[in-house]
């Protein structure tokens, strides 16, 4: 890997098999436009500093909307798609916009309060990209248990203290 | 043994300010210092902690000292953090194989949450020390030049000193060579 202040030539080198990203362009067919930050040393400051790159990941179902949390995968062969060739293809939601479930008590969660179990499903008004009925339902997360109401109850004012 | 910039400066008195809160965390031997080291099969590691709560007070301290030595030490691992998305912190790290392994950090410090990732995830003191004799011995300690203790040929027993210090013998000179040269042809 280039070392030193060559930003451009830094992030060229950079071709990840795994990468953690954020969705930030979703109009283009099969393909979604994911940012990747990674952080890079500044050797006068010797501070790190995030430097953004974009990928394109290959997802022909539409499964993502803005502002997904998305583990991408490298392809053996980038896929054909147009106007870009995409690199990488989804392989994980990390987190999902309007239905992050906290892996430790597995419910789905707003900021740092649980949500109550009667507000587990989708919310009813569509987010910026594709509005949630084009998106097929999603089924059970793999940290959702199902708890008895008395685990949200317990939890409540878990914020407040 | 917890570095600060008077031990750094060798017990004499450290007058000088650098810029910023704990500025001994910019500073290329307290990079140096750190003690984690992840094995080959770590790709990804994220990070997500809240910024008010108590229950992620060791995280947030983890991240403020600790996080620069790990990205220092394992320049080849993305580390991704995330602000006030759940209630509970914990770190997440994807491996090589698609394998992940969720870490609870909820109410720790962040000397246990050092020496558990350590435990898990990190090589072992005798892997690191088995690496530097590797690297050691690779190295010749006949060199000599710019990167090394002696700096130019003439510092090396046996061979002719320095031309600064003394004139090369007559015969050695290139003018001389030359011009016997030009001689023997006109």
């Amino acid at each position: 890997m280039p070392v030193g202040r060559n930003w451009p030539k830094l992030l060229k080198a950079w071709n990840p098999q795994w990468v953690i990203g954020r969705v930030i362009g979703v109009r283009l067919e099969q393909v979604a436009k994911v940012k990747c930050v990674k952080m890079v040393l500044d050797p006068y400051i010797v501070t790190y500093f995030g430097k953004p790159r974009t990928f394109y990941a290959h997802d022909p179902e539409k499964k993502c909307t803005m502002g997904d949390v998305v583990l991408l995968k490298a392809l053996p062969e980038p896929a054909p798609t147009t106007p870009h060739p995409s690199t990488h293809e989804i392989s994980e939601f990390v987190h999902q916009v309007g239905r992050i479930y906290d892996p430790i008590r597995g419910q789905r969660c707003e900021g740092t309060a649980l949500l109550p179990p009667t507000k587990h499903k989708l919310p009813v008004e569509p987010p910026k990209g594709r509005p949630y009925r084009e998106i097929p339902a999603p089924e059970r997360s793999p940290y959702e248990k199902i708890l008895p109401d008395t685990e949200y109850y317990r939890n409540k004012d878990m914020h407040k203290s | 043994m917890w570095l600060t910039l008077a031990k750094l400066s060798g017990g004499v008195m450290f007058k000088g300010r650098m810029l910023g809160k704990y500025p001994i965390r910019r500073t290329r031997t307290f990079l140096e210092s750190g003690e984690i080291v992840f094995k080959d099969r770590v790709k990804i590691m994220s990070v997500n902690y809240n910024v008010f709560e108590k229950n992620s007070e060791g995280a947030r301290e983890f991240v403020f000292f600790h996080l620069p030595q790990v990205q220092y030490k394992n320049p080849e691992v993305q580390v991704v953090t995330f602000k006030n998305l759940t209630p509970s912190p914990f770190f997440k790290f994807y491996l090589d194989d698609g394998e992940q392994v969720l870490v609870d950090v909820e109410y720790k410090s962040r000397q246990e949450i050092v020496k558990h990732v350590k435990k898990i995830l990190g090589k072992t003191d005798k892997e690191l020390e088995e690496i530097k004799t590797s690297q050691q011995q690779s190295i010749n300690i006949a060199n000599f030049g710019p990167r090394w203790p002696r700096k130019c040929i003439c510092e090396i027993e046996g061979q002719l000193p320095c031309s600064s210090s003394e004139d090369f013998p007559k015969e050695l000179r290139g003018k001389y060579q030359m011009k016997k040269r030009m001689e023997e042809r006109y």
